[in-house]
C-alpha cells in the first residue's frame, strides 16, 4: 500500500482515463486530484501541491510540453509523469529535457504503472527533490 | 466572277485577217494575172515565131535561090529577078495562100521597099531591119489595116535576112553574105483573142481560187477560233474555280489560329499565313528549319535530305526552348518532287501547364498521403487512449474489494468507450475532412474526432490536410478546443 501522504494530479483530457487512473491511483493508497486540461491542472496545483503528475501531451487547451515548464515553475519538486498515446523519441527526448522523471506510452499496464510510481515517489522521497 | 463578253467585230472580215493580209491576197491575185497576161503575149510571139520559123524554112531558099540565084539574075543588073514582080509573086503566093501569111515584103539592105505581096509601099522596120541584116530574125508586133469603121488587126511581122547562095549549092547557108531582108507579116488578131480568152479565164480562176482559199481559210480560222473561244472559255472558267478556291484556301488559312506553311522540296517557304507571318515575320524565300526554329539542319529525320512524302507529326523544340507540334502533309508537284503543307502549333504554353498541373498533381497526391498518415497518426492516438481507458478501467474492475457499484460503473464506461470505438471505426470510410494539428516535436496528426465524442457524439467528420493545398479545402484548427463543442 502506497504511502497516502501523497498526492498524485493526473492531467489528461480523457475522462475515462482520468476517472479509471483515480480509482486505481486511489486503490493503491495514494490521493488523487484530476484536471481534464491545462488551467485545470494550474488552478489545482493553487489548492494543493501535489508530489506528482501524470500528463499527457495533448491537451484540449495547451500542449503537455507547454504546461510542464509551468507546473514545476509553481511546484519546483513536482514528480512530472509524462503520457502519451502517440510519443516518438524526440518528443521523449524534448520532455526529459524540460524536466519529466517519466515517459510513458499508452495503452500500459496499470499494474506497472503502480509500481512504477511507487518507485518514483520512493525515490523522490529518499532523495529529497524530483529528479532534474 | 463570270467571263467577260466578247463584243462582235465591227468589221468581221477583218476579225480574222488584218489589212495587211487581204492587200497581199489581192496583190497576188493581181500579180497572177498580169503574170498569166504576159505569158498569154509571149505565147502570141511564141507560136508566130514558130510559124514564121516553119514557112521561112523554104521561103527563104526559094527566095535566096531562085530569085538572087547569081547565073539567073546576072543579066539583069542582080535586081532584075527581084524587079520581076510576077516572079517573085509565083514564088510568094502559095506561101501566103497555104502559110495563111498576110503580106510578104522584100528590103534591100539600104532599108528601101523591093517587093511587097500586097502592093502597100510599108516602111520598114529600120532597128529591126538592120539587126536582121546582121543575121537575126526579128519580130515585131504591128498592125493591120482594116476596112472603115472596123477594128485594125493585130500582127506580128518577122524580118529575116536573105543570103547569098553558093552556086550548085542546094541548101540554105547558115551564114554569109546578105542580100537583103524580107518581112513576113501575120495576122495574130483571132490567135490574141483566143489567148487573152484565156489569159481571163485564168485570172478569173486566179481570183475565184483566192477567194475560195480566203473563205476555206476564213472557215478554218473561225472554226479554229471557235473552239479557242470555247477553250478560252473554259480555262476563264477553271481559272475563275481556282481563284474562288484559292480565295476561300486563303480565307481559311488567314483566320486558322494555327500557323500553316507551305515548303517547297528545298525547304524554302512559299506560303505562309497570317498568324505565322505575325509571329515570325515574312520568311517567304527562307529555309523553313532555319527561318521558323532556328535550326542549322532540317528536323524530324530529313537531314538526309529526301523527304518521304508521307504524312508525319511530331514535336519539336528549338533551342531557344520553344516548344512547337508539327503535322505535315507532302502536296506533290507536277515535276515529281515533293512540297509539304505543315501545321504549326505553338504548344510551349500547353507543355507549361501540362509541368504545372503533373507537379500540383504530385503535390496534392503528396499532401494526400501525408494526410492519410496524418489520419492514421490521429487514430492510432485515439485508439490508444481508448484502450488505456479501458485496461485501467478493466484493471479497476479486476481489483479485489472494489465496491459493487464503481464496478458496475466501470463496466458501464468501458463499454460507453467500446462503442465510441465502434462508432470511430464504422464511420472511417466516411472521413471526408481533414483538420491538422500540429504537434511538439513536428508530428502532425488528424484529430477524428471534429464533433463531440462520446455516446451522444453525433457522425465523425474528420479532416483534412495540411491548408497549403486549397483544392482540398477545410479550414486549419490549431487549436483542437475549435473543433469540438
Amino acid at each position: 500500500m502506497a504511502d497516502p501522504s501523497f498526492l498524485i494530479l493526473v492531467v489528461d483530457d480523457e475522462e475515462l482515463i482520468r476517472w479509471s487512473l483515480q480509482q486505481v491511483l486511489a486503490s493503491d493508497g495514494y490521493r488523487v486530484v484530476v484536471a481534464a486540461d491545462g488551467g485545470e491542472a494550474l488552478a489545482r496545483l493553487a489548492e494543493a501541491e501535489p508530489d506528482l503528475c501524470l500528463l499527457d501531451l495533448k491537451l484540449p487547451d495547451c500542449d503537455g510540453l507547454q504546461l510542464l515548464p509551468q507546473l514545476h515553475a509553481r511546484v519546483p519538486h513536482l514528480l512530472v509523469v509524462v503520457m502519451t498515446a502517440y510519443g516518438s523519441s524526440e518528443i521523449e527526448g524534448e520532455a526529459r529535457r524540460l524536466g519529466a522523471v517519466d515517459f510513458l506510452r499508452k495503452p500500459f499496464d496499470p499494474g506497472a504503472l503502480s509500481l512504477r510510481l511507487r518507485t518514483l515517489l520512493g525515490q523522490g522521497v529518499r532523495d529529497g527533490c524530483r529528479v532534474e | 466572277m463570270s467571263p467577260a463578253p466578247t463584243t462582235p467585230h465591227p468589221f468581221p472580215l477583218f476579225r480574222y485577217f488584218s489589212l495587211t493580209t487581204l492587200v497581199a491576197m489581192v496583190v497576188g491575185a493581181v500579180a497572177v494575172a498580169v503574170v498569166v497576161g504576159r505569158l498569154a503575149s509571149r505565147e502570141v510571139v511564141t507560136r508566130s515565131e514558130a510559124h514564121v520559123a516553119r514557112v521561112a524554112q523554104d521561103l527563104t531558099y526559094e527566095l535566096s535561090h531562085t530569085l538572087l540565084f547569081p547565073g539567073r539574075n546576072q543579066g539583069e543588073g542582080g535586081e532584075g529577078a527581084l524587079a520581076d514582080r510576077q516572079a517573085v509573086q509565083r514564088v510568094v503566093a502559095p506561101h501566103i495562100t497555104f502559110a495563111d501569111l498576110a503580106t510578104v515584103r522584100i528590103y534591100r539592105p539600104d532599108g528601101t521597099l523591093l517587093y511587097s505581096s500586097d502592093g502597100e509601099p510599108v516602111a520598114a522596120d529600120l532597128p529591126a531591119l538592120a539587126r536582121a541584116r546582121a543575121g537575126a530574125i526579128v519580130s515585131r508586133p504591128t498592125t493591120l489595116s482594116a476596112p472603115p469603121g472596123s477594128e485594125p488587126r493585130r500582127a506580128l511581122t518577122t524580118y529575116l535576112p536573105l543570103y547569098e547562095i553558093p552556086a550548085g549549092s542546094r541548101q540554105l547557108p547558115a551564114g554569109g553574105a546578105v542580100l537583103g531582108v524580107y518581112a513576113i507579116t501575120q495576122d495574130v488578131t483571132d490567135l490574141t483573142l483566143r489567148l487573152a480568152r484565156t489569159r481571163d479565164a485564168i485570172w478569173l480562176l486566179a481570183a475565184g481560187s483566192m477567194a475560195a482559199l480566203y473563205l476555206v481559210l476564213l472557215g478554218i480560222v473561225r472554226r479554229a477560233a471557235r473552239h479557242l473561244a470555247a477553250d478560252r472559255q473554259e480555262i476563264v472558267a477553271g481559272h475563275h474555280a481556282l481563284v474562288e478556291q484559292r480565295d476561300r484556301l486563303d480565307t481559311i488559312l488567314a483566320n486558322l489560329q494555327e500557323g500553316v506553311a507551305l515548303y517547297d522540296s528545298d525547304h524554302r517557304v512559299v506560303f505562309m499565313n497570317r498568324p505565322l507571318v505575325e509571329r515570325f515575320g515574312d520568311c517567304r524565300g527562307e529555309l523553313c528549319y532555319q527561318a521558323l526554329f532556328g535550326l542549322a539542319r532540317p528536323c524530324c529525320g530529313e537531314s538526309t535530305g529526301e523527304r518521304t512524302c508521307g504524312k508525319s507529326w511530331f514535336s519539336l523544340m528549338t533551342p531557344k526552348g520553344e516548344t512547337y507540334e508539327l503535322f505535315t502533309t507532302p502536296v506533290p508537284q507536277p515535276d515529281g518532287r515533293c512540297w509539304t503543307l505543315e501545321l504549326v502549333r505553338d504548344i510551349g504554353e500547353r507543355v507549361c501547364l501540362e509541368r504545372e498541373r503533373v507537379a500540383r498533381g504530385e503535390e496534392v497526391e503528396r499532401a494526400r498521403q501525408a494526410a492519410v498518415a496524418q489520419l492514421l497518426v490521429g487514430l492510432n492516438h485515439e485508439l490508444n487512449n481508448s484502450l488505456m481507458g479501458i485496461l485501467t478501467t478493466l484493471h479497476v474492475i479486476e481489483q479485489e474489494g472494489v465496491a459493487a457499484a464503481v464496478r458496475t460503473e466501470a463496466a458501464a464506461r468501458v463499454r460507453g468507450e467500446l462503442e465510441r470505438m465502434r462508432v470511430l471505426v464504422t464511420h472511417l470510410p466516411g472521413i471526408t475532412e481533414v483538420g491538422v494539428i500540429n504537434y511538439v516535436g513536428g508530428v502532425s496528426m488528424v484529430d477524428p474526432w471534429l464533433v463531440p465524442k462520446g455516446p451522444q457524439g453525433g457522425e465523425i467528420a474528420v479532416a483534412s490536410l495540411d491548408l497549403s493545398v486549397p483544392e482540398l479545402g477545410g479550414e486549419r484548427r490549431a487549436d483542437r478546443s475549435t473543433t469540438r463543442t
